[in-house]
Formats: structure tokens, C-alpha cells, sequence
């Protein structure tokens, strides 16, 4: 009976520490617009291009750590990267990454966004963000 | 004959209570602690591909581990079945999630937004917080019954 007792205390423990990232991967599931919001501007210089992104984090559930990453990609090969870090990302937080990428290095690449996170720093995750096809 | 109509009791209440805490283990490693931490569908976990047939085979597996350790409780077998039993439910959930590392992928808007979360840290919390508890208790109990019997 203790054995039971001592079981179903840990599940709700396991469910309690779960929570954040549940809700936070809910949210992400169910609406990852609102979740995250990016915005780009690409500002062309005399051979390259300077490329910023702001992410801005809409979703309830605060972000510990938080890691954004901008990389140029070539068959899976990072070409060029950017990053930003935050030891805390709450509701309405942005980050801004910053690029200069040249032309020659645009034309055969794909930009993708890697965001590194942990809901309440309980459960490390990796979103990749990148052009389907 | 009194005595002869206890240990029938006796037994049978062993063998219930061996295959209600089967039933309950496996619940625990193969459906509730899975559910958990993948409260929405994710592509390619393993547990995915197991058949109707090894499901009910695991529960099977369970139930007479569960018997096994109810009726030879005041033997030292017992320790060695309820680590065993422990062990196998937490290899059981491991390989269900992929040792851990699990991925999903969503097509919105033209994007693929890929999502990788590594479960190892609260796959550890759920050893030293389920499996490893119950062997430790089981070990106390027999001890202790034993200690209290010398």
C-alpha cells in the first residue's frame, strides 16, 4: 500500500515538474504564431546583405535558458550563424540576431532558425525553424 | 481444516495482489509515465511501433513478475524480482521514448518547424522518484520482517 502511495505522490510530482513544458509545447502546437512572432529586415550593404531578426515570445510559460541561433545552411552544413542568449525569456521578451550574409553565400544557401529552450529550465528542447521543400 | 482454508485464502489473496500490482506497473511504465512526458503525439517513437500482441504480452510479463514477487515475499528471490521488475519497466519506458530523445515535426505556413526535446533529465527524476524508491521500500520491509522474526 506505501509502495502505491509512494508511486502515485511521484507521478504527480513527474506531472507537476512536466507542466511548464506542457503548456508551453501545447501553445506551440496549437498556435506557433502566437507563440513566437518574427519579424525580418534585410539590409542590402555593397556585397552582402545584413539580415536581423527579432523573436518575440508571446507564450505564458517563462523560457530558461533561451537560445537563438540564425544559420546559413548548405546540405546540412552551417555556413554562416548568429546568435542570441537570454538566461530568461518571459511573455513579451524579443531578442534580436544580427547576420551579414554574402551574396555568394545567399544565392546556394537556406537560412534557418535553431532556438534552444527550457520551459522553467525542466525539459531542454530544440526548435528548428526552416522553408518546407 | 481451518488452517487448510486460510492458506487457500491466504494464496489467492497473494496471487490478486500479485496481479493488481502487475497491472498497476505496467499502467505505470507503459502507459501514464509515457503519456506524460509526450502529451501530444510525436512521429517515430518507439513505443509506436509495438503491436496489440506485445502490449498484452508486457502486461503478461508484468503480471507474473507481480504474482512471482507476491507469493515468495518472505523470500530473499523477492528483493532480487521487485529490482528486476523495476528495472525491466524502466528499460520498457526508455525504449518507448527513445532513450530520451524525442522529435516532432509541424508544416505551417510553408515552414517546417521541427521540434527535438531531450527527456534524460526528467527521465532520471522519474527513476529516483519511482523505480528506485520502490526497491529501496521493498529491501526496508523485508529486513525489517526479518530482523523482527530473528
Amino acid at each position: 500500500m506505501l509502495k502505491l502511495f509512494i508511486q502515485i505522490a511521484a507521478l504527480f510530482l513527474l506531472i507537476a515538474l512536466t507542466y511548464p513544458a506542457t503548456t508551453f509545447f501545447y501553445e506551440l502546437a496549437t498556435h506557433p504564431a502566437d507563440v513566437f512572432t518574427v519579424s525580418y529586415l534585410i539590409t542590402p550593404i555593397q556585397d552582402a546583405v545584413i539580415i536581423n531578426i527579432t523573436i518575440t515570445y508571446n507564450g505564458s510559460v517563462p523560457l530558461t535558458p533561451f537560445n537563438a541561433t540564425i544559420a546559413i545552411v548548405k546540405e546540412n552544413e552551417v555556413l554562416l550563424s548568429g546568435s542570441a542568449y537570454r538566461d530568461t525569456l518571459n511573455k513579451g521578451d524579443s531578442v534580436t540576431i544580427s547576420l551579414e550574409v554574402p551574396y555568394d553565400i545567399l544565392q546556394e544557401s537556406k537560412p534557418e532558425i535553431r532556438i534552444n529552450l527550457s520551459p522553467n529550465g525542466i525539459l531542454p528542447m530544440q526548435i528548428r525553424i526552416r522553408e518546407a521543400g | 481444516m481451518k488452517s487448510h482454508s486460510y492458506s487457500i485464502w491466504s494464496i489467492s489473496s497473494k496471487i490478486i495482489g500479485g496481479i493488481i500490482h502487475g497491472c498497476i506497473t505496467w499502467l505505470i511504465y507503459t502507459y501514464i509515465l509515457p503519456k506524460i512526458f509526450t502529451a501530444f503525439d510525436f512521429h517515430g517513437l518507439a513505443g509506436a511501433r509495438l503491436t496489440s500482441t506485445a502490449w498484452l504480452g508486457l502486461l503478461a510479463f508484468f503480471i507474473a513478475l507481480g504474482v512471482a514477487e507476491s507469493i515468495m515475499r518472505k523470500h530473499p528471490i523477492s528483493l532480487i524480482l521487485t529490482a528486476f521488475t523495476g528495472f525491466i519497466g524502466f528499460s520498457i519506458l526508455l525504449y518507448i521514448l527513445n532513450y530520451g530523445q524525442i522529435r516532432t515535426e509541424i508544416e505551417y505556413e510553408g515552414y517546417i518547424i521541427g521540434i527535438t526535446i531531450d527527456l534524460r533529465l526528467i527521465l532520471t527524476a522519474a527513476f529516483l522518484l519511482i523505480t528506485l524508491p520502490v526497491i529501496l521500500l521493498t529491501a526496508y520491509e523485508y529486513f525489517k520482517k526479518r530482523t523482527e522474526e530473528m
